[in-house]
Parts: structure tokens; C-alpha cells; sequence
């Protein structure tokens, strides 16, 4: 294997890689901090490269080895963080000014996981300001600058969790944790070309991280492989003191019978040619393992209105500092230095009702979808959306008006992954989306691993372009 | 559609996904005279940011009237999904 061959593979085969001794943790991320240093800023997916820290944690891995106390699978696996996330030995920004030089002195719990399994944090990677909780409309939302898929750096790379989404699809990390409020970690995924898994709500302890809605905010892997989502997220579940939320429950896996899937309803109504015609080649890869049941309904909602009315009144208490502070006016995105005063303008009565809304239509989604191990749509109607211009200019109407399965999933708190099945304009990756019931993370990978065994789309590489040779 | 952590608190979630402009309507007075409050947070809001802002909390004060299930209304009895415990 070369240096190119070696970066891009998925983390359990650099564990493999280490644990035979045919690299050390020290050369792999050494190997990695290079990269972060030539492409992290290309593709505005760093904020901090730690290298006194990933060089501590690389030589403890070694040593550990050559002592004979490996730590499991992820022992001396480089990896990135979102940078919501504590972590002693750099700054914590959460992708906004105001917060640049913010910094804690301990980990959240995640990376404490994460350094118990043996993994080597490398780098706090970009995000969108403030995880878009104050509505931005365009990749300029970081004081990092835009988030650029490495597939086509005049391209998004998808947001809240951009870094995450563009260090692991540009091979700069082994993996990456990001987090999902509402698609942070799904459309990252899907416009980067990687596996992105969002965990059920309480799966993962949220202690360290920046709170933008506490009854929606979930930490999760993206990574080069489902079979890598499905051991990160072991690594870092469980229940945590320090959150109230998080819980220990087993991972219930398919066993003695064929996954049952559902098709949703007028899964790919007004999306791209592309994106269609990878969902229906998707599916009959799909079919090849799976029962599938056709046009299953999502309940109705509202469930937009619903989560909006939540998530106004959770984060306008979150950011009510920053808001009374006048400092919106230090971000990057125009809407964001408004957004704040908008959200902080709503009734607190709306809150409630939306939480006794989401009560009832939870209760509903749960039903519809029971009989089902996971319920299948593309992730997103379009492939991603050109860097410069407006969110709502980017794409011809006929493209909008998609089926949503964000609010549902992130609402009731289930679980969903993104994997790569294709590839549309612009030469930029599709996703295939699959949620889950409560807890039923690991069907989900067991259905994505199936369909990873038998396509390769996960396996693509895009051709890289470092600063200096960018257009 | 929302599907990002961000909301544009005028209309529910946010989303890049595109969409039609929505037709310009009046901003409510209740809605002009909240933002106007804002303005004790940062003096140096626009009159434009200003109109900005009160056309996002002018959506959020009719947000009320869609928040409900499939158009039918909360029975006293409904209770919110989070309740209060006491803790031992």
C-alpha cells in the first residue's frame, strides 16, 4: 500500500494496520497531520490541527502495542472532531467568532471514549457557525470560510458537521465525530460521498458539546465505511453522569431473517435525474437482501412547524448570552447576525405546544414505521449546492419540495445513516438515506454493510487539489 | 424542508433545499414593536436587519396557529413529550 492507499483506508483496516505492526500509530499520524496541513484549508475543513497532542497520543498507542495491551479496533486510529466539542490542547469555537478563542480545560466525553479506545485526535475540524442555529443561507457561515466538498471544492460540503464531512471523504483523518440537530451529520454525509451515522437520541453523551437544541443534539461518526460507523459509535455510547439523557441499551441487530425495509412514499418526488436514478439502482441492490414494502406514508406532520417551534425557544435559551450580548453582529453570515433576534422573538407557549405536538406525532411515526427495520430515501433531492450562491437560488424549483425526513427522524430522536450509492452533476456524490427505530443503530449498519459489500461506491476517491494548486 | 440544525425562525426549519420566495406581507405591529427591543442589544441594527427582523418573529408569532396535530387542536390532556420528574 502507498501513502495514498493508506489514507483513504477505512479505520478498521488502519487498526488492522497497526495491530500487525505494518505502521506504527506514530507514521499514520504523522501521515495524516500532513495532509490536514496541505488540504485542510482547501477544503475549509479545519480549524486547529493538534499535533503536540496527536503525537502524545500516537507514541502512548505505540507503546501500549509493543507492550502487548492493544485497546481494541481503534487503537492508534487518527481522527478528527467537530469543533462543538471540548478537548484539551485547543480552542473550541463552535465555527463562530465570538467564540474563537473559547477554551476548556477538559474533554468531552466522546473524546475521553475515544482516548480510552486508543484513537489519536488530531484535529478540531470546521463547521457551520453556531451548527446554522441562527438560519444561514449559504456555505459562508464559518468564520473558517465555506465548507468545499472534495469532489468539487466550487461545491458545499454540506453542513452543520462540514469538517467532518470533508476530512473524511479527503482522507485526512481515519474518522470523524460530528453532530446532528437536524441533518448535520446526514447532509454532510451525502454531499462528501461518506458514511454518516446519526445515533439515536441518548445513544451518546452530549456532555462537551455545544448545546444548540438539547432535546434534538446527537453526536455521531462519519466515516469511510458503514462497518467503521458501526464500531465508532459502539466506542463512544453509553450512559454518561454528566448527561441526564444518555443511556445504556443493547444494539438489537437482524438475525434469522431477511431486513424488512420500507420504500417512503414519494421518496424521490422532485429530486435530480441522478439522484432517481441512483436511488432506483440503490434499491435494487437492496432487494437482493431485503423484503421490501413499497410507498410506505410518513405520518403527517406538521412536523417542520413543530420542530421549528422548538427549536426557536431551546436555542434561543442556549444563545441568550450571545443574543443580549449584540455580538451576533461579529458572524460571518449576514442571516446569522438577524437570525438570533428572530428566534429570540418567539412566544413561549409555541414552545410547549410544539413539545406536546411532538409527543403526539411521535407516537404516530412510531406506529407507521414498527413493522420495519428501516425506511428507505435518498438522503437529499439534489446533489450539493454550488459555494456563492443562496441556498434557495441554487437549484430549480423543480428540484425542491422533497419529501422531509429530518424533522420526523431527528423529532422522534431515531436513528438514520447515509451512505454513498452514486454519483450526479458536477461529478458530486448521491446518498441513500436509512432511518431506524429507537436504539436500532446497528440494523441500520447491517443493512448498509450489506449494500457496501456489494457496490463501491464507498471505496471512490476524489482527486485532491492542495491551496497551492487550486483554482 | 428542514435539513439542517439551523431555522430561519420565520418558517419553521431551516433548509438549503430551495424554494419559492415567499410573497412580502405586512410585518405585524406586535411583531415591529418586539424587534424594535432588539435594538437594545445592538444599537447598530438597520432599519433594514430590522425589517429582517421583525419579518422572521412576525412567522414565529403565527406559528401558534400550526402547531398542532394534522390540523386538529391540543386536548387540555396533551402533555408535552418531556414531563417534569422528581428525582430521588
Amino acid at each position: 500500500m502507498n501513502a495514498e492507499d493508506i489514507a483513504f483506508s477505512d479505520a478498521l483496516t488502519l487498526g488492522q494496520l497497526i495491530a500487525k505492526r505494518h505502521i506504527s500509530s506514530v507514521e499514520l499520524t504523522n501521515l495524516y497531520l500532513s495532509r490536514l496541513e496541505k488540504y485542510g484549508a482547501t477544503y475549509g475543513a479545519v480549524v486547529t490541527i493538534m499535533h503536540d497532542r496527536a503525537l502524545r497520543e500516537a507514541r502512548a498507542a505505540d507503546r501500549e502495542l509493543a507492550s502487548g495491551n492493544p485497546r481494541g479496533p481503534l487503537h492508534g486510529v487518527p481522527y478528527g472532531v467537530k469543533d462543538l466539542l471540548a478537548a484539551v490542547g485547543a480552542p473550541t469555537t463552535w465555527g463562530a467568532a465570538p467564540y474563537r478563542n473559547q477554551v476548556f480545560d477538559y474533554d468531552g466525553t466522546v473524546v475521553k471514549k475515544l482516548q480510552a479506545a486508543g484513537a489519536v485526535l488530531c484535529a478540531k475540524l470546521a463547521m457551520v457557525e453556531l451548527a446554522g442555529g441562527f438560519g444561514y443561507n449559504d456555505a459562508d457561515a464559518s468564520f473558517t470560510g465555506p465548507g468545499r466538498t472534495p469532489w468539487n471544492r466550487a461545491f458545499w460540503s454540506g453542513g452543520s458537521s462540514s469538517g467532518p464531512g470533508a476530512a473524511v471523504a479527503a482522507g485526512l483523518v481515519g474518522f470523524a465525530i460530528g453532530s446532528e440537530t437536524n441533518g448535520s451529520i446526514m447532509v454532510p454525509a451525502a454531499f462528501c460521498g461518506v458514511s454518516g451515522l446519526r445515533p439515536t437520541y441518548g445513544r451518546v453523551s452530549r456532555h462537551g458539546a455545544m448545546a444548540l437544541m438539547w432535546t434534538s443534539d446527537k453526536l455521531g461518526p462519519l466515516c469511510r465505511s458503514a462497518r467503521d460507523a458501526e464500531v465508532v459509535l459502539k466506542t463512544i455510547s453509553g450512559h454518561d453522569p454528566n448527561d441526564k439523557t444518555s443511556r445504556d441499551e443493547p444494539f438489537p441487530a437482524v438475525r434469522g431473517r431477511r431486513p424488512k425495509i420500507a420504500v417512503v412514499k414519494n421518496a424521490t418526488a422532485k429530486s435530480m435525474p441522478a439522484v432517481v436514478e441512483n436511488f432506483e439502482a440503490s434499491m435494487r441492490v437492496l432487494h437482493e437482501f431485503c423484503d421490501v414494502a413499497p410507498d410506505v406514508a410518513v405520518p403527517k406532520g406538521p412536523w417542520g412547524d413543530v420542530f421549528g417551534a422548538i427549536f426557536n425557544g431551546e436555542c434561543a435559551a442556549a444563545f441568550r448570552d450571545l443574543i443580549e450580548s449584540g455580538r451576533s453582529r461579529e458572524l460571518q453570515s449576514v442571516d446569522d447576525r438577524v437570525g438570533g433576534y428572530q428566534v429570540y422573538g418567539s412566544l413561549a407557549v409555541d414552545y410547549v405546544d410544539g413539545m406536546r405536538c411532538r409527543a403526539i406525532l411521535n407516537d404516530e411515526l412510531r406506529r407507521a414505521f414498527a413493522p420495519y427495520d428501516a425506511v428507505v430515501h435518498p438522503t437529499l433531492s439534489t446533489v450539493a449546492y454550488p459555494v456563492g450562491v443562496p441556498f434557495d437560488k441554487a437549484y430549480p424549483d423543480k428540484y425542491s419540495g422533497e419529501i422531509d425526513m429530518g424533522s420526523p427522524g431527528n423529532l422522534a430522536g431515531v436513528p438514520s445513516i447515509s451512505v454513498p450509492n452514486g454519483f450526479g452533476d458536477h461529478g458530486l456524490p448521491t446518498g441513500l438515506a436509512l432511518m431506524g427505530r429507537a436504539w436500532g443503530e446497528f440494523a441500520l449498519t447491517q443493512i448498509a454493510k450489506g449494500y457496501q459489500t456489494r457496490t463501491r461506491f464507498h471505496l471512490e476517491r476524489p482527486v485532491l487539489h492542495s491551496t497551492a494548486s487550486s483554482p | 424542508m428542514p435539513l439542517i440544525a439551523a431555522a430561519p425562525p420565520s418558517s419553521g426549519p431551516a433548509s438549503p433545499t430551495p424554494s419559492p420566495a415567499p410573497k412580502k406581507k405586512p410585518v405585524s405591529a406586535a411583531a415591529r414593536a418586539l424587534a424594535e427591543q432588539m435594538r437594545n442589544f445592538d444599537s447598530a441594527i438597520t432599519d433594514k436587519e430590522l425589517e429582517t427582523i421583525a419579518t422572521g418573529i412576525d412567522g414565529n408569532l403565527k406559528l401558534g396557529a400550526s402547531v398542532n396535530p394534522h390540523g386538529t387542536a391540543l386536548k387540555n390532556w396533551d402533555e408535552p413529550v418531556t414531563t417534569f420528574e422528581v428525582e430521588s
